[in-house]
Parts: structure tokens; sequence; C-alpha cells
């Protein structure tokens, strides 16, 4: 029986296939026989295989999706530290609108054009003499009372032990209900992995010890973070000992981003033509 | 006056689709509760409308996620819906509450037609009787007891299927929970989503009842007393829906400052025109108007008038609180504009179309002309 198992491979695939087929044929289909066709088989896969697959997989690796998967799957890299509260003050007597913070972030998370994590509004208001202009860096504010995670219909938006709000993308199914539940249009749905994505107070960088990448590349200075927890730290310094401002404080989500300097005309009300 | 010099670009998020999505959910519920009236709440004088409204009721309850379904930018991540649940989430709510509400309406319908599919299965051959013997999962007895059991199934099924339909409100606190929309966030929002939902239901069926039975049905003359009937009804939810904007129009101007301007923007942006002329006045003065009016009852083409009229005006008026509050900047001064895209006006004929294509395949199979009177009479 054996035999004419062969006999029939043999001859129904012609002379080039008898040689792997039928090594050892004589003894039949055993033990010693099928590992090493299975060896020869493995060897022959893999060495026709990576040449052809190979190249596809790097450069499947190389698209901003991939990237933009590393940063942003925080389950994956944050567990949250216990005890900190992270917020950031944004001192705008020290704002010069250069928009580095806004650049520095888009590099960073390899955002794309037309939708921004963090950006500088600028406003003028009054008229010449008598006019005044007013930059707003504004971002994600991790709001202690956030409006954005209860209306998620799977859970993807979630708020962590020491204050930030992230959203895990691969739970996100984009129907943008957060996007509407912000008051302070911080969340946007990336028009390239196609799920919703906002500041994560570049928590991947300060789990490592450094500061957020706006932070870092502030020219003048103007965004301080740190941990409110702390006392010690320069946040709760100036939150403690100056008068601070939050955007819609009316809207009860107690934002973690303060203001020094914040013109009530331009807190996020100037939406009236007035 | 404070003016903005550098600011980021903003989208409407929500746009045609999700207004069709919002007024098929409305459509299917009224039609259901115009469906239940003769059964489960005992109003027999609606029985002739009873078929086709379950039938619009079911196919506008599988209309509204086809709907929606594509407007998600991770469409594959549907069924994750009903995997996780969130309390905190009307749309998490909503995902359970639509589909038992199918379920239950399916239940419902098999009930309370079963009578007709075993008459129809009577007068069929070969593979189209077994099509009705299936419908009818096999149950063929036309006896008295059997009759008087489908009622009591009927009833409690169409009960459960009354509630899951007024619990589909959920899609105004959908909106409704949303702080950060003061057009939206008013305790009146599921209120009024309820009463377009009535009205664009009964205006639907009306038409459905009125159109069919005179064009396509074997005696093919208007069914005049029901259609009465039915705009009766809707003259009152025209009404109740008037006043309710009128209150919402006087309190707005006590509110705090946005919700005043939100309100203003409503009525004289660049929606007010289709809210206030298409949505309110036409749409809602003119249908109460004709179904108000006893002797204007009688004529049947001016009923279908009205009710696509007040079909209309359901529609539009959903759809401008669902726009006009989007293109109220939340920060900053720069107003956004929006006006549905191709590709939006091309989804939605192309599930209005599907939708037309439903009805005409369950037209043609179910027997939505006999009336068995469950209970035993014919």
């Amino acid at each position: 029986m054996r035999d004419s198992l062969y006999c029939y491979d043999q001859c129904r695939f012609g002379k080039g296939y008898t040689v792997l087929l039928s090594a050892n044929s004589h003894r039949g289909l055993d033990r010693r026989n099928f590992l090493k066709n299975a060896g020869v088989a493995a060897a022959t896969t893999i060495t026709v295989a990576v040449p052809v697959f190979g190249p596809v997989d790097q450069v499947l690796a190389q698209t901003p999706d991939q990237k933009r998967r590393f940063y942003d799957n925080f389950p994956r890299f944050s567990k949250g530290e216990m005890k900190k509260r992270w917020a950031m003050v944004v001192d705008l007597n020290k704002c010069i609108g250069c928009q580095a913070c806004t650049v520095a972030c888009k590099a960073e998370f390899n955002v794309p054009m037309g939708v921004f994590r963090t950006w500088v509004r600028e406003f003028e208001q009054g008229t010449f003499p008598n006019v005044k202009v007013q930059f707003l860096p504004s971002l994600c504010n991790h709001c202690d009372d956030p409006p954005c995670v209860p209306v998620c219909p799977v859970k993807a938006i979630y708020k962590q032990e020491d204050g930030a709000v992230l959203i895990d993308a691969e739970k996100c199914i984009g129907c943008g209900y957060c996007v509407q539940a912000c008051p302070y249009n911080a969340v946007f749905i990336n028009p390239e992995s196609q799920v919703a994505e906002k500041c994560t107070f570049c928590i991947n960088r300060v789990e490592q010890g450094l500061a957020p990448a706006c932070v870092q590349t502030c020219v003048g200075g103007a965004r301080i973070f740190g941990d409110l927890a702390d006392e010690h730290s320069l946040v709760s310094e100036l939150v403690n000992s100056k008068p601070v401002q939050v955007l819609k404080p009316d809207m009860g989500t107690d934002p973690m981003v303060y203001y020094i300097g914040l013109d009530s005309k331009i807190a996020g009300r100037a939406n009236r033509r007035d | 006056m404070v003016q903005e010099l550098v600011t980021i670009p903003q989208t409407v998020l929500w746009g045609l689709m999700v207004g069709a999505y919002l007024f098929f959910v409305g459509v299917s519920a009224g039609s259901y509760i115009l469906a239940s009236l003769a059964y489960v709440l005992g109003f027999r004088r609606y029985e002739p409308m009873t078929k086709l409204s379950l039938i619009s009721a079911v196919i506008f309850a599988i209309l509204a996620p086809i709907a929606i379904a594509p407007h998600l930018t991770q469409p594959s991540r549907l069924f994750s819906l009903l995997f996780v649940f969130h309390p905190t989430s009307p749309l998490s709510w909503g995902t359970y509450i639509l589909t038992a509400y199918v379920l239950a309406m399916l239940i419902y319908g098999r009930f309370a037609f079963r009578g007709d599919l075993v008459e129809r299965m009577k007068s069929e051959t070969g593979f189209k009787a077994t099509v009705y013997k299936a419908l009818a999962l096999g149950q063929t007895s036309l006896s008295q007891s059997s009759l008087e059991a489908d009622l009591n199934y009927a009833k409690i099924s169409g009960f459960v299927a009354l509630a899951l339909a007024l619990l589909t409100v959920y899609t105004g606190f959908e909106l409704g929970v949303i702080k950060a929309q003061p057009l939206w966030n008013l305790s009146i929002s599921p209120l009024m989503f309820l009463l377009t939902a009535l009205t664009s239901g009964f205006a639907f069926a009306l038409i459905l009842n009125a159109v069919a039975r005179r064009y396509f049905s074997k005696e093919k003359h208007w069914d005049v007393a029901t259609t009465s009937d039915v705009a009766r009804l809707l003259a009152w939810t025209l009404a109740v829906f008037l006043v309710l904007n009128a209150m919402q129009a006087i309190l707005s101007q006590y509110a705090t400052a946005d919700a005043r301007f939100a309100f203003e923007y409503l009525i004289t942006g660049p929606i007010g025109t289709i809210f206030v002329w298409v949505g309110i006045v036409l749409g809602g003065l003119i249908p109460l108007i004709i179904f108000a009016v006893p002797s204007l009852r009688k004529s049947p083409l001016l009923m279908i008038t009205g009710a696509v009229l007040a079909l209309i005006g359901a529609f539009t008026t959903k759809y401008s609180v669902l726009i006009s509050a989007q293109l109220v900047p939340k920060t900053g001064t720069t107003f956004l504009a929006y006006s549905p895209s191709g590709v939006e006006l091309v989804e939605f004929v192309g599930v209005i179309s599907f939708g037309a294509f439903l009805f005409m395949m369950t037209l043609w199979i179910l027997p939505w002309e006999r009336r068995l009177r469950l209970g035993g009479e014919v």
C-alpha cells in the first residue's frame, strides 16, 4: 500500500518531484522519512518565503499606522503611577505665540495635517489704539471629571490613576461621541489611523522622567508640567501662590490645565457675536 | 469685539447620516406605537393599520443601524458595542435597546399575524406554501383556542416591544447628555425626540396605509375612516410638539448666555431658514391645520399631503438641531459651515433605496391585506 501511494505521486507529478517525495521510499512513510521530508519542506519554505515576505513586513512596520500604535497603545506601556496628579500650568504672560509646541507635538506623534493635539490660538481684542493680543495654548485638559469618559460606548477612553485621560486606539470604534462631548475641542478623529485621538500629556515620555514634548520645547518657558500632588513641584507652587484660571469652569469638568493671566473675554467664551 | 487670528480647522462630525439614524429610529418607534394600539392597548379602531405599521417599524429599525454603521471610522469593530456595556453611555444603552426592540417586534408580529399567514398558506401550493408555513413556525391550526392563545402572546410580546419602543428616546439622551452643547443639553430633549418620533411614525404609517389600500390592495379604495383617525392623533402630537418648541424658545431667553446664543443661532443662523420655514411652519403648523379641521380630514389626498409635510418637518427639525449646535464653535470665534457632501447624499439615497427594497419584498411576501381578527372573528 505504501509503495503504491508513492508510485501515484511519482507518476502524477513527474520526475522532478520524486526526489523530494520518494527519499527512502522503499521504506515507506516511517518516522525518519517523515521528519526528513518535513525538515526539507520547512527549509525550502523559509528559503523561499523570507526573500518574498521579508521586505513586505519591513514596509508594513514603517507605515505611520504602526508607529502610532507603538505610542498610543497605552495598556501595554502604562499602568499609571499611583497618587500622582499630572497637571500643566500655562503662563500666558510668557507665551509669544511661536507655535513651537504645536510643531513639537506634531513631530513627536506624527500627527497628520489638519488635526492638532495641541495648538496656540491667537486673539485680538478691541480696536486701535486700545487693542490687545492674547495667545491661548490649548490642549486636552485631562479633566478630573471628564465629560468624554462616561459617554464612550466601548470604554475606549479612560482616566488613569495618575490623572491622565487616555484613549485605547485598539478599542475605539470612531463614533465621535467623545469628540462631541469635549467642551474644549481637544479630541479629534485621526484621518490616518481612523480612531479618536488627543493629547496624552506625553505619558510615554513622562513615565521615563522626561517632560512632555511641548513643555520641553517651549521657548518662553510658558508651559510648566508637573505633579500637583507633590507640594514642592513648580506646578504646585504656581497654582497655590498665583491667581490661576481654567477654561469653562462652569462646565464642572475640573480641568488640570491652569492658565495664568487668562482674559475672561477670551476664555473659551469668545463665540458670541459681541 | 474679539477676533480670532490663528485657529485650527474644525469639522462637523455628525452630519446627514447621523440625522438619518435619529430619524429612522423615531419613525420606527412611532410606527410601532401605532401598530400596538390595536392589540396591546385595546384600541380596535386602529386595527386596519396594524400590519403595515408593524412592517414599517421593523424595516426602519433595521435601516437605522445600517445608516449609522458606515459612519463609524472603525466599522469592523461595530460588534464590540454588543460585547461591552458602559452604563453611563446612551449609545451603549441604545445598542441593547434597539436589538431587543427588533426581536420583540418580530415576536409580536409572529403571534399577531400567524392566522393570516396560515390562511395564505392554504391558498398557495408547493414551495410558496412551505414558505408561509415556515413563517408561521409550523403551527397551522386556526381553531378558536389557538387564535386566543395568539392574542395573549401578542399582548405580552407587544407590551414588551411597546416599552422598548418608548425606550428609543435614548436617542434624545444621546444628544441630551452632552453638556458641551447647550442646544442639546436640555431637559426636554428626549421628550422632543419622542414627539417627533410619534409624528413621523404616525405620518409614515398613514401614507403607507392609505396608498397601499388605494393602489395595491384588492379593494382599491381609500380607507377614509382609519386615515382620519390617525390624522386626529397626528394633530395632537403636532400640537404638543409645537408647544414644546415654544416653551424652549421662551425659556432659552432667560437661560445662560451660551444657551441663549445657541437657540438664537438655531433660529437666525444658516440653518435658521430651514428650521423655521420647513421644519416648524411647513412641517408643523400647516399639517396641524390640515389634521385639526374635521372637514379637511375627509379628503384622503389632503391627509397624505399633510402627512408628507409632517414627515419632512420631523426630519428637518431633528437635522437642524443636530447640525446647528455643531456650527457654533466650542472654543474660539470661527463658526463652522456644513452642507452634506456628495458621498453622504449618495449614502442617504442608498439607505432609503434599500428600505424601499425591503418594503417591496415584505409587502410582496407577507399577506398584509388580510384581517383575521384575533379572538376568532374574521
